[in-house]
């Protein structure tokens, strides 16, 4: 049975489901989207660490066997059915995901040279992200941009069609926390626009804002709520189309240097006026819309002393990462299975993250900390196992979620989660054994589209990280090259 | 815990260097190091007249040259200064960040003040997060009927009395847009835009019944419109001078009021651009005057402070502790520079503080018998070793400079460098890891000694200017206490530290300090935090960190006509007074021209 939106909406109301929280809503297993073609999908995930640590002799992700069946070493648990160190329950995506291993990011030869084809400077922390999201060779400057359009945009280009949103950016970690927090926003996605300028787009890092954007369009359940909400639509593009008005007769007046910031401003503008426009999506009758979730507050006090008292002083911080998380991959779920959006980039933490540890995994240290010898070896292990958590319930979720042709989700999804860093020779210092390295770089891969495989750890001696977004590109059919990187990964297309 | 393995990276810039290449970048780079100190400004003269202060205080603003100005642009509301802006026109009376408009607007870079425009992006997160809190802010409005009648200013007739929607828009316009409304401005709130096409608050209340939902789409309106969120200046050209351009009273008023208030132009200062009256150099600094005896001129100057210091962002609010430390920073703001009016020098040499008991026992101080705080005499309430004096002193200050679990000399000799001194330190050579501790496998764990590492060969002439000054502050730990003996070494089972602090510093070249007492006043008499001080704050004043060479020279200008000893008014009156103040020019387009 075909149910409409609405039906939905109103039969969940009727039988009183209050829809407490987007993990009651998945459960339910039967949200798909509605083509008579499942659309395809990609994920590009990032988290700001290595997959080692200095405390350790090897990387701390890399599975013991090769091939189907791989052991999973305590940082991928949450692949599996036990629970992680700190109680989380295992993610059961251990035949959905493949590790691609042994990987390496080349660096310039020398201080000031320009580095090889996909590679990086010698300075490690910031300059890692971009090749690897994009295959473009970086600068020697500490700004993490990358030097040309990254994966999940060259996707958009081609599978966003005419869905409301061309694709997400969305950053979990909060705030930079430590540090002279002038590096960058976290920007994970870069978009080469008409005009051949390429720019950062700037993710949404509150989880509020990123339900309002994906979702404030649709109808309330309660016919009275919906009349109003009607009514506030019409307001809110009466407000709209005024502002518009108002800046455009703004940028006339202006100088070219602010007329161009403006210029940018009423893009925006307009690109939220589409959005506005084409809500609810034309054709989407299946999906269910969350509950609005609270933005959990910036920068709480973070630490304990001794006497379980609130302390005062931070190496780092947090703002409930665990919630945020959990509330933006649902979002980005909901938007697949509502069909809003095609595409989404989720930057878990920024590069040389300095979140804290301890109130998600009870890890005494930040997690770049954990990277140079804070709180051990698993430590170390912990804080990459809360990504791969994070990164697996997203897996579970698509994978769980079945389509009208009765297939899952996953089945026309890639999702792929990148690294930092990873294990080995550090050009920087000189140094073997370092997790500032590029070397031993590892990828996770999920989703059955284009054949991709799943299930199996590949060994992937000096492939590039971005080979691995190459295949999914590939299984995707948008791309067989990506910046100055070209081919994917042996044996991960079956 | 397992010890780290033996590693080679920090020497390696020295003695593994890998080839010429390496070599010579290192060169290059270091070249920074050398003749920072003597490259200061000479000795400020008090009787210098900056060329580009007007010569006559009464006289109408007519720069000769308009020389001082460098170019500028728009700047967006920062997130505190939105807080700030929405507290005041909306009349709450919650503290600051209570509006929630930090979870929904981009994170503002701290270059080290968060209102550098040079970093501000537009995204959709800023739009549609600008979108979602104006809806916010509406709502909190229309919860509240008394505080809503207060803002509309008239009660309405009906659901379609339009004279009382007109009347709103006009006064709360004026107010949120910082410029009265021309009558098309009013026209297209109230009627919508393209001469009606689109729905326009009237045409909401009456579509609703009910008036005030066109009150909320005018306030919603307004918390997005573009000349809420940005700063717009235009101004009018200036006879003789392509590309100069005079702010008008009206600029000149928002510019003021973002500059002392982190906030929008009250109704009286508004009402005196509007009547002309914000023109000559004596009025905005009387106008200055009084806006330096507000709360909020207090607040800004707090906020100032705690961005140049860097523990804005180092001691969070929100824990018993740490809002004691953040107090005892504020008070002090509040006493030395508005109550007492004393010069800004003495914040760094106050004998007196602001502490609550709980933190007088943090500091091993008597307590004062207050839970929220009262003065006490540094010299009365310590019995340790240590002499204590000025911000330096504070918990706050000693936040700064964290690196492996406990201070880090170089770190905080940065920090100071950079933040206190402006000096520019270059980042160091790229074979240098700074994530490792130095020194592992030195003769001992005692920093002395591990950092003994940085006086050998090329690292020597950069961490001659870092790791003396934060040695003079090694008795103090991040949490501003005084301590002998450095921290237990957490890879060793011992129990207790055998590392004696010995806490002597120097600034190269200038003089030698113990503490942040004699640190403070070694910067203050020598005559480096002035021009500093001077820097830092016409960036935050210009919205910008890098200074060009017009700016520098007005820094420079400045400078002498302040000299070591100034106010905070002096301060200001000296910067509004500057042409760099009240003109502007027109940046240039980013990546060239179009």
């Amino acid at each position: 049975v075909k149910l409409t939106r609405r039906a939905l909406v109103q039969g969940l109301a009727a039988t009183g489901l209050a829809l407490p929280a987007l993990e009651a809503l998945s459960s339910r297993g039967s949200l798909a989207a509605q083509s008579p073609t499942a659309p395809k999908r990609f994920v590009m995930m990032y988290a700001g660490v290595s997959t080692g640590t200095d405390a350790a002799d090897a990387p701390r992700l890399t599975p013991g066997t090769n091939g189907a069946g791989y052991e999973l070493p305590r940082g991928l648990l949450p692949l599996g059915t036990a629970p992680t160190a700190w109680g989380a329950p295992g993610q059961d995506v251990h035949s959905d995901v493949s590790i691609v291993s042994g990987m390496t990011v080349p660096w310039a030869e020398s201080v000031g040279a320009t580095p090889p084809p996909g590679g990086r400077s010698r300075e490690f922390h910031y300059n890692t992200v971009g090749p690897q999201i994009s295959g473009m060779r970086g600068g020697n400057e500490r700004t993490g941009e990358a030097r040309g359009p990254s994966a999940d945009q060259i996707a958009a280009d081609v599978l966003a069609g005419d869905r409301p949103h061309r694709s997400l950016s969305y950053r979990v970690q909060a705030a930079r926390y430590v540090g002279d927090n002038s590096v960058n926003g976290g920007q994970l996605s870069y978009r080469r626009d008409g005009s051949g300028r390429l720019s950062g787009i700037d993710p949404i890092g509150s989880p509020r804002l990123a339900y309002s954007s994906l979702f404030s369009g649709f109808e309330p359940p309660d016919p009275i709520d919906r009349d109003r909400q009607l009514l506030g639509m019409r307001s809110r593009r009466g407000v709209l189309a005024l502002t518009q008005e108002r800046t455009r007769s703004l940028v006339s007046r202006l100088g070219a240097a602010d007329r161009q910031r403006l210029e940018q401003h009423l893009d925006e503008l307009s690109a939220l006026e589409r959005r506005l426009a084409a809500v609810p999506p034309p054709g989407s009758d299946i999906c269910v819309v969350p509950s609005e979730p609270v933005d959990p507050a910036i920068g709480i006090p973070h630490n304990t002393d001794g006497d379980g008292n609130l302390a005062y002083l931070a190496s780092a911080g947090y703002s409930d990462e665990q919630l945020r998380a959990e509330t933006m991959c649902d979002l980005v779920h909901m938007a697949f299975a509502c069909d809003v959006t095609r595409v989404a980039a989720v930057r878990l933490t920024h590069d040389q993250s300095f979140l804290n540890m301890r109130q998600a995994t009870g890890v005494e240290a930040d997690a770049h900390g954990t990277t140079h010898g804070g709180g051990g070896i698993t430590g170390s292990e912990d804080m990459l196992a809360w990504h791969v958590w994070h990164f697996a319930r997203l897996v579970r979720k698509i994978r769980d979620t079945r389509e009208l042709d009765g297939s899952s989700m996953l089945d026309h999804t890639a999702v792929v989660l990148l690294f930092e860093g990873g294990f080995g020779y550090d050009p920087e210092g000189d140094a073997d054994g370092s997790a500032h390295s590029t070397e031993n770089m590892i990828a996770l891969v999920a989703g059955r589209v284009g054949g991709l495989v799943a299930g199996q750890h590949i060994v992937a001696t000096d492939a590039h990280p971005a080979q691995v977004l190459i295949s999914a590109l590939s299984a995707l059919g948008v791309a067989e090259e990506l910046g100055e990187i070209s081919g994917g990964i042996p044996g991960l297309i079956g | 815990m397992q010890a780290l393995r033996e590693r080679v990276r920090h020497r390696s810039m020295m003695v593994l260097a890998r080839d010429a290449v390496i070599l010579a970048a290192v060169a290059a780079s270091l070249t920074g190091c050398t003749g920072l100190v003597g490259d200061r400004p000479s000795s400020p003269g008090l009787d210098a007249v900056p060329p580009g202060s007007s010569p006559d205080p009464d006289g109408p603003v007519t720069p000769a040259t308009g020389s001082g100005v460098a170019p500028s642009g728009l700047r967006r509301l920062t997130a505190a200064e939105h807080d700030q802006t929405v507290r005041d026109l909306l009349l709450l009376d919650g503290p600051a960040g209570s509006t929630g408009g930090a979870l929904l607007l981009p994170e503002d870079r701290r270059t080290p003040f968060d209102n550098d425009a040079t970093t501000q992006a537009v995204s959709q997160a800023l739009i549609e997060g600008a979108e979602l809190h104006a809806g916010d802010l509406r709502d909190a409005v229309l919860a509240d009927p008394a505080r809503r009648d207060r803002i509309v200013g008239c009660t309405p007739t009906g659901p379609d009395d339009e004279a009382c929607l007109r009347a709103f828009v006009s006064r709360f316009g004026r107010l949120a847009l910082r410029h009265p409304l021309a009558p098309a401005d009013v026209d297209a709130f109230v009627r919508g835009s393209g001469a009606g096409a689109a729905d326009g608050a009237l045409d909401i209340a009456i579509a609703m019944g009910d008036f005030y939902a066109g009150v909320g789409f005018v306030l919603s309106a307004l918390f997005q419109d573009p000349e809420f969120l940005y700063r717009i200046e235009i101004g009018e050209s200036v006879a003789g001078i392509p590309g100069l351009m005079r702010l008008t009273d009206l600029e000149l008023a928002t510019r003021l009021a973002y500059l002392l208030w982190g906030s929008t132009p009250d109704d009286a200062l508004l009402a005196r651009a509007e009547e002309g009256r914000l023109h000559t150099t004596a009025e905005l600094g009387e106008e200055a005057r009084r806006m330096l005896t507000d709360r909020r001129a207090i607040d800004r100057s707090a906020r100032f402070t705690a961005m140049w210091l860097g523990y804005e962002q180092l001691v969070p609010a929100g824990t018993p502790l740490s809002d004691a430390m953040l107090a005892e920073s504020s008070a002090l703001v509040e006493r030395v520079l508005f109550d007492e009016a004393r010069s800004w020098q003495e914040m760094f040499t106050f004998d007196r503080t602001f502490v609550n008991d709980d933190l007088a026992e943090h500091y091993g101080m008597t307590p004062p018998g207050s839970t929220s705080g009262a003065w006490v005499a540094y010299d009365e309430a310590l019995s340790g070793p240590e002499t204590r004096r000025g911000i330096l002193s504070h918990a706050t200050f000693m936040a700064l400079g964290r690196a492996f679990g406990d201070t880090s000399p170089v770190q905080r000799g940065l920090a100071i460098r950079r933040r206190l001194l402006c000096d520019e330190i270059p980042p160091p050579p790229p074979t240098v890891d700074v994530d490792q501790r130095p020194g592992d496998g030195a003769a001992s764990f005692c920093k002395e000694d591990r950092y003994a590492i940085h006086r050998q060969g090329e690292c020597a002439s950069c961490h001659a200017l870092l790791d003396p000054v934060g040695f003079g502050l090694e008795h103090f730990d991040l949490a501003g206490r005084y301590r002998s003996f450095e921290p237990d070494n957490p890879e060793t089972s011992d129990d207790e530290s055998t590392c004696a602090i010995e806490g002597q510093g120097e600034i190269d070249g200038v003089g030698s300090f113990s503490g942040p007492a004699e640190l403070g006043a070694l910067g203050v008499s020598s005559g480096l935090i002035s021009p500093c001080l001077v820097t830092q704050y016409f960036r935050f004043a210009a919205g910008r960190s890098d200074l060009d060479a017009v700016d520098e020279a007005v820094v420079e200008d400045l400078s002498e006509q302040l000299g070591n000893e100034f106010g905070l008014e002096q301060l200001v009156l000296a910067i509004v007074a500057h042409e760099s103040f009240r003109f502007r020019r027109e940046a240039a387009i980013e990546g060239g021209t179009p």
